[in-house]
């Protein structure tokens, strides 16, 4: 026997309401692994939209998701640097279904509970460049800080034995430029150069100009500089004539990141030494480690340490020519 | 005259020098521009790179920027009004004209479409706040978000560089051994300082400030300056930004990020009153020469690196203080 029964429209609607959510709901709880069997859906989550430097990241994570099958890709994140609105765009990924996220993060102990809640719900995540190392995160596709600044240190110390030196410095006590700092402290360890100042730019490219040509004017036997990350170099170089005269008339600088102006700083003589890593390949690197997981189950070691390299007058060329070639994307 | 005349005479002149300096003492440019001068002599003490042509120079070329910015700003504050929104407006004027430049069209242009979206985003605050009667405070804190978002999506985050000679000349060339940005400051501290003392539109903004109602049963039209300075803010904070890219001879999408802290502090320092009604140019630019100052002393000085803004916002708040115990 067939019953019909006579819906009005109140009655459509409440029904239909019901039945999306309860369809939604049972969706959000099964496990991401088996909604992930046919296609992949992957966020990056960078510090900041406006930093040019993580949409290097995007293009090797574009690049990589193209030549794989079935997997989605979206870029996500802040306007500027805002741990909160990262955590917020956590928790909204996660209600949206993502299967992985990528994510560097702006403070590691404010990230961590939405990077855990994530990882309840499912959720693979994994940190890049900046991490946060106490949250569940499956791994940190990164360099390895340290090292990256002790390697500074030594470049430093193998051109100059003694005389002050000044650092400059992003944000205090952001965590990567911590341990670059205390890096690079460790590689001139045993010399005679003096750190005499570490001064914060608090990421503003002006003002990193401004602080440079004030610290090297300020100290006349500045004999080696250190920059934590590139900021100087986002400018045009000949907004900084004093710089260039100081590395000319022997002074060394040393910079981490090799990124388009900063090799260009090399070329011009603004800078003595990169320590360079590939920004590129963080991108590649986590779209095939967040891919293996979800798909395969396989556990990705912690932490993923890509290689460091050296440009300098030595190589300069070689370097330069990869870059133009490449617009900057390797 | 007998000695019982003449130790009167002398109370009469010491009291009379006494009361003249009182007066000055009255005035809080004055007074800003004495503890400026006292600060640089005890930072040329404890530094001898301060007094030299180049640092001077850093300095007054890194001021330049917020105190044009500042001086839009002031119009604002005197009407009792404030505009959030001056620093992301300084980063998507210069994003527009670097991008314009970058399309092939001339420099001029490029310069006009950057201070003209400047001016665009002004008008938007202005209609918000005005037309609609949104506070001023919500409004262009919404367009501080949409100015910054817009300069990031035009982008996606990028840099543009590879601009003409000219174009760099004007954000870091000198002219008689002054920087350029500075002697437009100078010109645009003048125009302002001129509208606000001796044209009648100029009073009628202070006395909106002191008391709007009563301005507009005066007869001032209030609406149509309210929307004035607006612009006014919008485009001059326009100008600060295409100076700044030319500055650093590249146009970055998180450019003046946070800036627009920097700039009311300056005008605040400057002896402006958030509640409207007072404020001058020239107080204005000693606001912001104080606060670079103050950056240039962290450097000089060598301030511990955890306790550079610590030292900012003192000297901000003594600042503020010292103009507060006079009122």
């Amino acid at each position: 026997m067939t019953k019909t029964v006579e819906l009005n429209r109140r009655e459509l609607i409440k029904r239909g309401v019901t039945v999306a959510i309860g369809g939604a709901t049972a969706t959000m709880f099964l496990p991401r692994k088996a909604r992930a069997q046919g296609s992949v859906s992957l966020a990056f989550v960078p510090k900041a939209l406006n930093n040019p430097v993580f949409e290097i990241t995007r293009a090797g994570a574009e690049d990589r998701v193209a030549e794989l099958e079935g997997v989605s890709f979206r870029w996500v994140g802040p306007t500027t640097t805002d741990a909160a609105a990262q955590s917020q765009i956590i928790d909204d990924l996660v209600v949206q279904g993502v299967d992985g996220i990528c994510l560097s993060c702006n403070d590691p102990a404010a990230l961590l509970p939405a990077i855990n809640r994530a990882m309840n719900e499912g959720v693979a995540v994994i940190t890049w460049d900046a991490d946060s190392p106490d949250s569940q995160r499956l791994t940190n596709v990164a360099i390895d800080q340290e090292a990256a600044g002790a390697m500074a240190g030594q470049q430093m110390a193998a051109r100059i034995q003694s005389g002050k030196v000044a650092i400059l410095t992003g944000t205090p006590g952001a965590l990567n430029l911590e341990q670059r700092r205390d890096g690079f402290l460790r590689g001139i360890d045993g010399t005679n150069l003096e750190v005499i100042a570490t001064d914060p730019n608090f990421d503003d490219v002006q003002r990193a100009v401004e602080i440079v040509e004030q610290r090297i004017n300020a100290t006349p036997d500045l004999a080696g500089y250190f920059f934590v990350g590139m900021w100087p170099f986002f400018a045009d170089l000949a907004t900084m004539p004093q710089l260039r005269q100081f590395v000319s008339d022997g002074g060394v600088c040393v910079s981490l990141d090799a990124l388009s102006g900063a090799i260009a700083a090399v070329e011009q003589g603004y800078c003595s030494v990169l320590i360079g890593y590939s920004w590129y390949g963080f991108g590649t690197s986590a779209v095939d480690v967040l891919v293996d997981y979800i798909r395969n189950g396989v556990e990705p070691a912690d932490p993923l340490h890509t290689d460091l390299f050296i440009v300098d007058e030595s190589n300069i060329a070689e370097y330069a020519a990869l870059d133009r070639e490449t617009e900057g994307k390797w | 005259m007998s000695l019982n005349e003449q130790a009167p005479a002398n109370k009469r002149d010491r009291e009379t020098t006494w009361r003249r300096l009182s007066i000055l003492w009255e005035v809080p440019e004055l007074r800003l521009l004495i503890a400026i001068l006292i600060g640089l002599t005890i930072l040329a003490f404890l530094s001898d790179a301060f007094l030299t042509g180049r640092n001077l120079r850093s300095v007054l070329l890194g001021f330049s920027f917020v105190g044009i910015a500042a001086i839009g700003q002031l119009l604002v504050i005197i009407t009792g009004r404030i505009d959030l929104s001056c620093g992301s407006v300084m980063g998507l004027a210069g994003m527009v004209c670097a991008l314009t430049m970058a399309a092939g069209m001339g420099m001029w242009l490029a310069m006009t479409a950057g201070i003209l979206a400047g001016a665009a985003v002004g008008l938007f605050n202005g209609i918000f706040s005005v037309r609609f009667g949104i506070t001023s405070f919500i409004v262009t804190l919404g367009t501080l978000q949409i100015a910054r978002g817009i300069t990031v999506g035009l982008t996606e985050g990028g840099t543009v560089t590879g601009f003409p000679d000219l174009f760099l000349f004007l954000g870091s060339g000198r002219l008689v051994g002054v920087p350029v940005p500075v002697i437009i400051l100078i010109v645009v501290g003048l125009i302002v300082a001129a509208f606000l003392r001796y044209t009648g539109a100029g009073r009628e903004l202070y006395a909106i400030g002191g008391n709007e109602s009563a301005a507009r049963l005066a007869g001032v039209p209030v609406k149509r300056l309210q929307y004035a300075v607006f612009v006014a803010s919008g485009t001059l904070a326009g100008l600060a930004g295409v100076l700044l890219t030319a500055r650093l001879g590249a146009a970055v999408s998180n450019a003046a990020a946070g800036y627009e802290l920097t700039i009311i502090a300056a005008v605040v320092i400057g002896g402006a009153s958030l509640a409207g009604g007072f404020g001058t140019a020239f107080g204005v630019v000693l606001g912001a020469l104080l606060i670079a100052f103050v950056n240039n002393a962290l450097v000089l000085l060598t301030v511990p690196t955890y306790w550079q803004q610590t030292f900012i916002g003192a000297v901000i708040v003594a600042a503020a203080l010292l103009d507060r115990l006079r009122r």
